[in-house]
């Protein structure tokens, strides 16, 4: 399903900073996990086309996005990636359904002119903002923010999802029904879905495979419940596992 | 006695609009590139962009000669062709859109710098082109500072004399901008007319600021 290993390295201040990521799982539901400044939303907008890699293959649900070896660069607007931005990037200056309508491609249902409009009435119903859809981002709250974030990724009709840290712009009391929301939003598109956070609660809740990167280096853990049973907490195991990282050579 | 100074007004309008309108085109495309790309010698060209604002305008009047005079490099290959921009209005032009362009380029740059990159990245994976991105997102976002900074360069625009002395001349109905009429009128010893003209320009400047200020000022995003 996905499929990295790439390097990039840049400036970060004044210091040259390397991130290294290599990974491999069949899982649908990936979570990326790794303290602040891990690179996780950099590994996101590698895989996202947003920033190039010096080097490496990045192969998603069987597509090659990225080769240096064969000289392949697909641009961002063909990678087909329904992507949620841990501050939401929504248009500031376009109401919500202009937010929602702005990558629509109508699904086979939707085909026949003039119905693009019953596809962005059909998101707005289903995420509960229709009654905002005339507003502009800045006056509606955190949670109807992240819902439009996420209508308007589903609404040009992804192959994949990239969530950036989807539910830390939240206050804890909304961020768990956000997050039970967000699994069933998950579960009912059943599309690949790739989730950044530095979150244990997310990790338990989202993750089947687990990649954790630290200081630019990544571990996966390639079945994260089954491997969680052997642990009392999230927590627990996800400190062990950063610990056992940082020996490593 | 004074007469209504209808031709000056008339030509200050049309060389003020028409060298903000070229400059806007020009500086704002330039801007965006500049702001985007790790162009080669960005800061020479950065600082390139800059230099009229500092040059006296009788600087850029000469270098404007150099390049599109009768013998100029570019004039020589122009009036070939039938083409005269000295002594002309469209000259005048010229000389107010090279003396403008920093104005419109410096706060385009400063407002695309300003644009959340994560919105043109959200608008790509949604699948726009680069068009798309810098008409959809970019522009609109950085609108408010293209704007002021494209109407100081009017308003500058209007009261261009230097660099268009020096390529248009001064010549009463085709090139005399108001500017330059009162500098006229003062040195024929017409203070009446002087005065008149200075209180119409101060008054059309103010007109312009006043209203730019009532259209953009609240802007309509927080």
């Amino acid at each position: 399903m996905f499929s990295i290993d790439v390097e990039k390295s840049f400036m970060r201040g004044k210091e040259p900073f390397t991130l290294r990521v290599a990974f491999e799982t069949d899982s649908r539901t990936l979570v990326i996990f790794g303290p602040s400044g891990s690179g996780k939303s950099l590994t996101l907008q590698l895989m996202a086309g947003m920033i190039a890699p010096d080097r490496g293959r990045i192969m998603i649900n069987g597509h090659v996005l990225f080769d240096s070896g064969g000289g392949v660069n697909l641009p961002a607007r063909k990678r087909r990636i329904g992507y949620v931005f841990q501050d939401y990037a929504l248009f500031p200056h376009m109401s919500v359904r202009k937010n929602i309508a702005f990558g629509l491609v109508p699904g086979p249902k939707t085909e026949r002119k003039g119905k693009t409009g019953d596809a962005i009435d059909e998101l707005l119903a289903r995420f509960e903002i229709a009654h905002i859809a005339d507003s502009m981002p800045g006056r509606i709250s955190g949670g109807q923010k992240q819902r439009v974030a996420l209508a308007r990724a589903l609404a040009m009709n992804p192959d994949v999802l990239f969530l950036d840290e989807p539910l830390s712009a939240l206050d804890p009391l909304l961020r768990r029904k956000v997050r039970q929301d967000l699994l069933d939003s998950i579960a009912l598109t059943g599309l690949p879905t790739v989730l950044i956070s530095h979150d244990p609660e997310d990790v338990d809740a989202f993750a089947k495979s687990l990649v954790i990167l630290d200081s630019g280096e990544t571990k996966i853990v390639l079945d994260y419940q089954q491997e969680r049973t052997a642990y009392g907490s999230a927590y627990e195991m996800l400190d062990v596992l950063l610990e056992s990282n940082r020996k490593r050579p | 006695m004074t007469d209504f100074p209808t031709d000056p007004i008339l030509i200050t309008i049309k060389v003020a609009s028409f060298s903000t309108a070229i400059s806007f085109a020009f500086s704002v495309l330039l801007a965006y590139v500049m702001s985007r790309r790790n162009v080669l010698g960005r800061r020479i060209i950065d600082s390139l962009c800059t230099l009229p604002i500092v040059l006296p305008p009788t600087v850029l009047g000469f270098f404007l000669l150099v390049i599109v005079g009768r013998r100029g490099v570019l004039g020589a290959w122009l009036s070939e062709r039938g083409i005269n921009l000295i002594f002309s209005w469209q000259g005048a032009v010229l000389a107010a859109t090279v003396v403008i362009f920093p104005l419109i380029y410096k706060s385009a740059r400063g407002a695309f710098d300003g644009v959340d990159r994560n919105l043109e990245n959200a608008a790509r994976s949604l699948g726009a082109n680069e068009m798309k991105v810098f008409f959809l997102v970019s522009l609109p976002q950085a609108r408010n500072g293209i704007i002021a900074g494209t109407l100081l360069a009017f308003a500058r625009g209007m009261g261009e004399f230097g660099a268009t002395l020096m390529i248009a001349g001064n010549i009463p109905g085709k090139t005399q901008t108001l500017a330059l009429a009162i500098y006229d009128a003062f040195s024929a010893g017409k203070d009446a007319q002087a005065a008149l003209l200075a209180a119409i320009t101060s008054a059309i400047c103010l007109v312009i600021l006043v209203s730019a200020d009532w259209l953009f000022s609240p802007p309509r995003q927080g």
